[in-house]
């Protein structure tokens, strides 16, 4: 059953469209430049001005403004990579297994974006509709209440908070959590932001996003403090999807940190996964560790370091990854990344072991 | 023929010359850029209190209170304008103030600037033309020489710019520590060896600095004080000396700023 749900989340995985580096870049909050109060997919009238000032290493005439009127406004992210991945050999005894090198390009994400300001500052209604790369599907849609305080009410479809909202939804942290950009989930979500603090509680299905035939719902929570040199948090989530003649509860737990030193900005997130059903219990954790160092406004070296022991119980099961890659901005929307990865993995998995360099020209409105 | 020719042509050119270039300036569209591009920050009714503000390290500026620093105008009065459309145009160095000038036309800025002015009521209740203190455009700054650079040492000595500013002007002075800005928060004292001076580094703009303070800061005017045009220029030739390469570790524990110094401000 793990594998069966671990496929549907590998199957519709995605790249996406936060970056939490900006947000400790800047001692924001996520909600400071998405609609999205937990970070992802639209961005805030102020997130489009960051995006077009703050963002890039040169800036062209005509700002974007994505108002079309007093009340609605759209958005769109495009995400067109090219990925090679390397051939790779692998051996058991005396039996050798190898790969082959393959390279592909694929739209990783296309998302239109559409708010509307119902009641200004007050009530929102809020569509993320993804038309590439498979058929069109509502990503999040949601009605939002805001509050005082940060405070808000999100009822509908959208995404879970749960740790850092990183672009790759490939990540030992949100593949093996389950918490990536196509998990996203029906229920409610309420939230509260005294600023440096800020809590989100969402109860949803737990069927990644479809309807629940079980009686349990989902509970995952995210909280966080915000300075201007840095943040940290700590997330959770419970699901029991046991029925009748299925029994299956899945506990996950993390922390994440993040920091700016001049012009280093470091994020790391620890989370742990702890799932129980039919008189069997399983544990695996993940780790992740990304450096930026922005060597000038706009152009970014990037480095991550991320691990995963898939189940306790096996020893010499683990795997790891490291990654170092550029991010460039050249001019306001649009970012330009390179990025070679070298992988470990057991020997019986050669696919695991392929190193692969991606190349992604990714468009922001 | 050729006289009347050419006065008809002479005439019809000052007339074109004379057009106020604020006229193309409009309102709505200012309210559509100001809600775009400068809420966030500033708030949507320009009380320096959008929703981004509590994560700013530097306040964005309370537009209702109309209290600006850069200005051409007199301490303590309102600034003119052009004296916006300036900021506007270059943007902070150094602060999450972008430069707009490359991005928005001269309409469309003037648009926003004629917007930002309705947000505040002292602007309405204004009767006379401001008095222009430091015309910008016109200013010719003295050469730049040993002896006015050592001219403008001596100043700063014996004007005690080293109070604040410190003795080698790094913003380390004696009373630096104890100064604040009007609204109550701890002032941070601008530090020349650093070079990325907010309203900008070129001379003229750091002329208009000493000659009309910056409002809401303990930065007085020093126009009455220092009334030759000669020690003006001294002083300003000497602070912008204290620029320096701060070398590979100030490189790597500073970020970028948002707006880098233009040059020719």
């Amino acid at each position: 059953m793990r594998a069966a749900l671990l496929a549907c989340v590998l199957m519709v995985a995605q790249s996406a469209a936060a970056e939490p580096r900006f947000a400790v870049r800047e001692g924001m909050r996520c909600a400071h430049c998405h609609v999205n109060r937990t970070g992802g997919g639209m961005r805030t009238p102020f997130g489009v001005s960051f995006a077009q000032t703050g963002l890039p290493t040169f800036r062209m005439p005509a700002p974007f403004d994505p108002a079309l009127g007093a009340s609605v406004a759209i958005g769109a992210n495009l995400r067109l990579s090219h990925l090679t991945t390397m051939p790779a050999q692998t051996s058991i005894a005396d039996t050798v297994r190898t790969s082959d090198a393959s390279n592909s390009f694929d739209m990783t994400e296309g998302n239109l974006y559409i708010r509307a300001d119902i009641v200004p500052d007050r009530l929102t209604i809020y569509i993320d509709e993804t038309i590439a790369p498979e058929g069109a599907s509502a990503r999040e849609a949601f009605v939002l209440v805001s509050g005082p305080m940060g405070s808000y009410i999100k009822a509908g479809r959208f995404l879970l908070p749960f740790g850092l909202r990183i672009p790759d939804d490939d990540a030992f942290i949100r593949r093996e959590t389950g918490f990536t950009y196509a998990n996203q989930d029906l229920g409610v979500e309420l939230g509260i932001a005294p600023h440096p603090f800020s809590l989100s509680v969402a109860v949803t299905n737990g069927s990644l996003g479809g309807s629940d035939p079980d009686p349990f719902k989902q509970v995952t929570a995210s909280a966080d403090v915000v300075w201007s040199w840095g943040r940290a948090g700590l997330s959770f989530a419970y699901n029991d999807t046991s029925s009748d003649d299925f029994d299956l509860q899945t506990i996950a737990g993390g922390a994440h940190v993040g920091m700016r030193l001049g012009r280093l900005i470091a994020l790391a997130e620890l989370d742990w996964v702890h799932g129980s059903g039919s008189g069997e219990t399983w544990d695996q954790w993940m780790l992740y560790a990304a450096a930026d160092f922005e060597v000038l406004k706009g152009l970014y070296l990037q480095f991550d370091f991320q691990a995963n022991d898939p189940l306790l119980s096996m020893k010499n099961n683990e795997r790891d990854r490291f990654s170092v890659g550029v991010s460039w901005f050249p001019i306001q929307l649009l970012e330009i990344r390179a990025r070679y990865r070298i992988n470990r993995d057991i020997p019986q998995r050669v696919s695991g072991n392929a190193d692969d360099l991606l190349i992604e020209v990714h468009g922001v409105l | 023929m050729r006289l009347v020719l050419a006065i008809s042509v002479l005439l019809v050119a000052s007339q074109a010359s004379a057009v106020d270039p604020w006229t193309g300036a409009d309102l709505v569209d200012g309210k559509r850029l100001y809600r775009a591009l400068c809420a966030g920050c500033h708030g949507t009714s320009g009380d320096g209190n959008g929703p981004v503000a509590e994560a700013l390290e530097i306040p964005p500026r309370d537009l209702t209170r109309a209290e600006y620093r850069f200005r051409s105008t007199a301490s303590g009065t309102l600034a003119t304008r052009e004296d916006l459309l300036r900021t506007l145009t270059y943007g902070l160095p150094g602060t999450p103030m972008p430069q707009w000038g490359d991005q928005l036309s001269q309409t469309q800025m003037r648009s926003v600037v004629l917007y930002i002015q309705g947000l505040s009521k002292r602007f309405a209740a204004r009767t006379a033309a401001p008095t222009i203190l430091v015309d910008l455009p016109a200013l010719k700054p003295a050469p730049v020489t040993e002896a006015t650079i050592e001219r403008g040492r001596v100043l700063y000595g014996k004007m005690r710019c080293g109070k604040c500013h410190g003795q080698a002007g790094e913003g380390d002075g004696k009373a630096a520590p104890g100064l604040k800005n009007n609204d109550g928060r701890r002032a941070d004292v601008f530090d020349f060896s650093y070079g990325v001076y907010k309203g900008g580094y070129g001379p003229g703009a750091v002329y208009r600095t000493f000659v009309t303070g910056l409002d809401g800061t303990p930065m007085p005017s020093y126009g009455e004080a220092l009334p030759n045009e000669a020690d003006r220029w001294a002083l300003v030739h000497y602070c912008r000396s204290l620029t320096r390469d701060r070398g590979l570790w100030f490189y790597l524990s500073e970020p970028p700023t948002w707006e880098e110094p233009v040059a020719g401000q």
